[in-house]
């Protein structure tokens, strides 16, 4: 009973947050803080299958939480998947769509009877960045750029001193723009609130664009070190953007990303991982880039593979392509740096728009959901208006869209966009590693026997893959044979390391010849794969 | 009672005696050979490699004798919990540590690479032995501040120098890694199967074997080539294959590289062998970047490896680059290297050597502004005074050899004995031992460790020196007047590098007057009549991307008054000057 009350304490959660929403009125949402709250209670009421252990401090008084859903004493033994959520310093919609999964799989064990959770892993870590989501709540109408953590962006020997400020009083800090006709950005054409980066034969008129504000320490540059920030998408090793705004002084300087890296590293089960973050590679065509590394392309053709056959199971769901390039962030270090078989989502904007019929189509989704907003929450967007800026010589304007809305989801289509997760991380889940073995004796005479095993992954993902192998976070495929005292073995070795991957739907064969009748136990196991035992009575026939 | 106090305390002063060493320095009538401290009053014996007690005793008696220009402080502990040292030298009479340019000294990354430390160690004790002895000396130590770290690998030096290990080992440090995916951590490393704390190698005899025995010197293997027929083959390294998996030492203590941890184009292992799981994973390599970062007045950078006698410059992969302004301080650098280190070559790292992602010096030239050398000491050129092949970083097996017996009359020689394997049965063990090859004799390591250090502190020598060389104030009527200064770099490496510039890794240089109102300032440049670019911000300060080397930047101010002027010159990494005009 009490399961089952702390599911719908949850379910009141995303209920309450269902109720239309303002940024100004963010306490409708669920902080980071808020939600583990929740969790420990649901992790108390399902202690069979639920633990949360609080993995790392972030350095600015928050935890960051690793929730294990799965039964059995093997859950760390056996094919596994971690989602991460709440990594943009604006996503407050990924750890709530993380906490919601969390919900999802148990509600689904109870009322569908659903056992995955006897076989497969499922590490959740809702939100990596607590620190800005939680400011965010305070001041829902301003935008945070990353992490807390202290920083000198402009290596002025002070810290965090120049940030934004809402010089037009109307709550809010959005942005200014200027005419300029060198200017890096122009209008939306079809968003005219949303700037966008200039493009080489564009017409119109093109702007400087500056985060609202004035210049706080006096250098001449208009908020150039704004609170913060270390954007965790963007300090990953893999293509990292050195020297850019909010990258950090050089990669893996954030130590949510070094935490989280190590922990995952403590659990080389875990195969596959699911990650929201800003671009998607479910359906783009996301790819190693073998230009840029041209000794691991062949390499990594295997997991390249992996990813092929798991794109199209996925695909069918995901309703959007988003492209972008990887540049430090975390899903693609995690897929090119760590190991797992990793997909990329974007949270919300890309995923499950808010339906309304009235409103004029488009195959852009931010433009889609720059109307809904335009027509449900007008107060997100301000149009641009003339202001007075002493830091500027001529005329400038403060205008643009409320992030926090822009990035979130409405709140009464949360559960639409969770649903909409769930679906790809069960999907995932059906796709795990399995393994299975047979085996066969056969009898060569003068009392010697060869012995054949069949490996066999039943799975589509393969037993690990190539990359986490080789950084040495996935184990390689031991199959170890132990002979009874009365066999000897003559032929083969006692432990076979095999770090080839063993692909999805796909054997690998081993072999050995003993000599002497008796027993002899053969033990196959890797994390990521599973481990099975196999008794043989070493004879002819071999049963 | 009197008789019996003299007697007990001549009793301690004689047991006290006994357990004070005779000194070079306590024989008198010499004649110290010039370059060396006459009266040293730590005495080191620089003909051999100390571990990490004994590194971390030099220290503290360095540091305790010199407490006046030396301090001592950990930086970070090791994965086995030692100290990382590092001893900073500066007269702080002249100002503190962080207000002066730097150069910081490291060595000791790779364990094995054993003399470096002893580099660094004899660098600091050269510095503090001389300063106020010799006037070169004396100037760098009041006007430079110097970080040294003798060893980043404190437990993988006690690892070579207490247990067996072959030339190239350990190269990791000490952190337990599974190198071969069987799910166990360094179950499988060398063993040494004679004892005799040498890891060499295990042959065979073996029926057309790839080796033969030098039939003029057993002691040599030559390689079975051109169709003749070998007598041997060449197993591995010393060890058993002790997790039944069919391999030899295949998971041994470690494995990661230190010198590919680093978070500049840090890759990961498929790419770049040995960078561990993510930039600075490993705590050595993360207490002294952070040590470094915190530094920001660190503008020069040395780096001590072994061996091939290379003087190495960056970028250490061929998608990065040196700034082309930057090249003038490092070649010069790197030729004036070649000239004091006889048979030492200035290389670039990926173009002469190999590729390297994630190593030191290459994160502290792009993410810190430092100039970066890595030093790679022993030459084979030391062993007959002979100019080696391009590739030949060990010198040839003949050479070698030859050394061996006629000037280390054989000590670097582990003589072929028979030992019983366990699974390959009777087999012969021998080659040389661990700190030959790579390892400077003790013989010539005082010579390596003085000309290493020569170099590294003429890199001192030409960090920035900066100087208000002149203030001029002219009238402009209305009680307003004209103040110029003339900001000075007397030395050759500009206050901040290209590299710096470009990125913005430190704050740009500030230049500050006192004294009268400022009403605007600015720049001055000649291009080629003068032209004022005015600053908007704080007219009392201009800020100036960075001062040349060897040159100088104008600055003025429009000030209302005739008070007294004082400027200030700030620069990160150029340290301070000031001047007045009354």
């Amino acid at each position: 009973m009490y399961r089952i009350w702390c599911l719908l304490v949850l379910g009141v959660l995303f209920l309450h947050s269902s109720l239309p929403m303002q940024a100004e009125v963010a306490s409708t949402r669920n902080k980071p803080s808020t939600l583990k709250k929740v969790l420990l209670e649901i992790a108390d009421a399902h202690s069979d299958l639920v633990t949360i252990e609080e993995f790392a401090d972030d350095g600015l008084g928050n935890s960051l939480l690793w929730i294990t859903l799965g039964l059995g004493e093997n859950v760390h033994t056996r094919p596994a998947m971690v989602l991460v959520g709440g990594i943009e310093p604006m996503d407050v919609t990924g750890p709530e769509v993380m906490s919601g999964i969390v919900s999802s799989f148990l509600v689904s064990r109870t009322l569908n009877n659903d056992r995955i959770l006897d076989s497969v892993t499922v590490y959740v870590v809702p939100y990596l960045s607590p620190s800005s989501l939680e400011t965010l709540f305070n001041s829902p109408d301003e935008e945070v750029f990353g992490s807390l953590h202290p920083h000198d962006a402009d290596r002025d020997g002070l810290v965090d001193e120049d940030g934004g400020e809402d010089i037009d009083g109307d709550g809010r800090i959005l942005w200014l723009r200027k005419r300029s006709s060198s200017g890096n950005f122009v209008e939306h054409h079809l968003a005219p609130e949303i700037m966008v980066p200039y493009e080489l034969g564009v017409k119109g008129q093109r702007y400087d664009v500056y985060l609202e504000g004035i210049d706080s320490d006096n250098d001449g540059k208009l908020n150039e070190d704004v609170v913060g920030a270390v954007n965790l998408n963007k300090n990953a090793p893999h293509q990292y953007p050195a020297y850019t705004d909010y990258a950090g002084d050089w990669s893996m300087t954030a130590p949510e990303l070094r935490a989280l890296t190590e922990k995952v590293f403590s659990r080389p089960n875990i195969i596959g991982a699911y990650v929201l973050g800003t671009y998607d590679n479910i359906k783009s065509d996301w790819k190693f880039d073998a230009r840029r590394n041209p000794r691991s392309a062949n390499l990594l053709s295997t997991d390249s593979s992996a990813y092929a056959s798991l794109r199209t199971e996925l695909a069918g769901d995901a309703p959007f392509v988003l492209k972008g390039a990887p540049a430090g962030d975390l899903g693609s270090w995690l897929a090119y740096g760590v190991g797992p078989i990793t997909m990329i989502a974007p949270t919300y904007v890309y995923l499950a728009m808010p339906q309304d019929s009235s409103l004029e189509t488009s195959s852009d989704p931010e433009v889609l959901a720059y109307r809904w907003l335009r027509k449900h929450k007008s107060k997100a967007i301000k149009g641009w208006e003339s202001t007075e800026h002493n830091f500027f010589d001529s005329e400038v304007e403060v205008g643009g869209v409320v992030a926090w809305d822009m990035v979130n989801a409405p709140a009464d289509s949360l559960q639409a966009v969770t649903e909409k997760h769930y679906t790809f991380v069960r999907t995932m889940c059906d796709h795990m590693p399995k393994l299975s073995v047979e085996h066969a004796v056969v009898d060569l005479g003068a009392d010697m026997y060869r012995i054949e095993l069949t490996v066999s992954n039943e799975g589509t993902l393969p037993s690990h893959t190539v990359v986490g192998n080789r950084v040495k976070m996935h184990k390689s495929v031991v199959v170890q044979m132990t002979p009874s005292a009365s066999v000897t073995l003559i032929e083969g070795l006692q432990k076979t390391v095999d770090s080839s991957p063993i692909e999805g739907h796909s054997q690998r064969s081993y072999q050995w010849i003993v000599k002497g009748k008796g027993s002899a136990n053969i033990l196959v196991m890797s994390p990521s794969f599973g481990s099975k035992s196999v008794n043989i009575n070493v004879s002819a026939g071999g049963r | 009672m009197k008789k019996r106090i003299l007697h007990i305390a001549l009793t301690c002063l004689f047991l006290m005696g006994s357990f004070v060493s005779v000194q070079a320095s306590d024989v008198k009538g010499a004649l110290a050979g010039l370059g060396s401290p006459a009266q040293p009053a730590v005495d080191i014996a620089w003909d051999r490699y100390y571990d990490y007690e004994g590194i971390t005793e030099i220290l503290k008696r360095l540091s305790n004798e010199y407490s006046d220009i030396c301090t001592l402080e950990s930086i970070g502990k090791s994965f086995q919990g030692k100290d990382i040292w590092c001893v900073t030298i500066t007269n702080p009479a002249t100002g503190e540590h962080t207000t002066k340019p730097a150069m910081y000294i490291d060595a000791n990354i790779h364990a094995n690479e054993v003399q470096s430390a002893e580099v660094a160690l004899y660098t600091a004790w050269y510095l503090l032995e001389m300063y106020g002895k010799n006037d070169v000396i004396t100037k760098l130590v009041d006007t430079r501040t110097f970080y040294i770290v003798p060893t980043q690998s404190p437990d993988s030096r006690d690892s070579f120098i207490h247990e067996p290990n072959n030339p190239h080992s350990p190269r990791t440090g000490q952190i337990p890694r599974d190198d071969d995916g069987d799910g166990e951590l360094d179950e499988d490393g060398p063993d040494d199967l004679n004892g005799d704390g040498h890891i060499s190698i295990m042959r065979v005899p073996a029926v057309n074997g790839n080796w033969y025995i030098d039939p003029f010197d057993s002691t040599r293997m030559v390689y079975a080539e051109d169709g003749r027929r070998g007598t041997h083959n060449i197993i591995w390294t010393e060890g058993f294959d002790n997790d039944g998996d069919g391999a030899i030492n295949e998971d041994g203590p470690g494995y990661y590289d230190p010198n590919r941890n680093f978070g500049w184009l840090w890759r990961p292992a498929y790419q770049q062998y040995g960078s561990d799981r993510y930039p600075l994973s490993i705590q050595e390599q993360r207490a002294t970047a952070d040590f470094i970062a915190a530094h920001p007045n660190i503008i020069g950078g040395q780096s001590y490896h072994n061996a091939g006698g290379m003087i190495l410059r960056g970028p250490g992969a061929s998608i990065d680059r040196v700034y082309n302004r930057d090249l003038a301080v490092f070649d010069f650098l790197g030729e004036f290297g070649e000239k004091v280190i006889p048979g030492y070559r200035y290389l670039i790292t990926h173009e002469d050597l190999y590729s390297v992602y994630g190593g030191e010096t290459d994160w502290m030239y792009a993410t810190q502004g430092i100039v970066g050398f890595v030093n790679e000491l022993w030459t084979p050129f030391n062993m007959y005074r002979v100019i080696p092949d391009e590739d030949d970083w060990f010198g040839s097996v003949e050479q070698s050899q030859d050394f061996d017996r006629e000037l280390l009359f054989g000590e670097a020689t582990v003589a072929w004995t028979e030992v019983e394997h366990p699974q390959l049965g009777t087999v012969e063990v021998g080659g040389t031992v661990k700190h030959y090859q790579r390892a400077s004799p003790g013989f010539l390591l005082m010579e390596e460790c003085h000309r290493n250090m020569a170099f590294t502190l003429k890199q001192a020598m030409i960090m920035p020196e900066l100087e208000v060389a002149s203030i001029t104030r002219e009238s402009i009527g209305d009680g307003l007047y004209e103040v110029t200064a003339v900001i000075a770099n007397n030395q050759q490496t500009p206050t901040k590098l290209q590299v710096d510039v470009e990125n913005n890794i430190t704050r740009a240089d500030v230049i500050t007057l006192s004294g009268p109102e400022c009403i605007v300032s600015g720049i001055v440049e000649m291009r080629p009549l003068e032209q004022f670019s005015v600053q908007d911000k704080t007219p009392e300060q201009v800020e100036v991307p960075y001062i040349p080397g060897n040159g100088t930047v104008t600055v003025r101010w429009i000030v209302r008054g005739r008070q007294q002027c004082t400027v200030t010159v700030n620069s990160v990494k150029g340290g301070t000057a000031t001047g007045t005009y009354r």
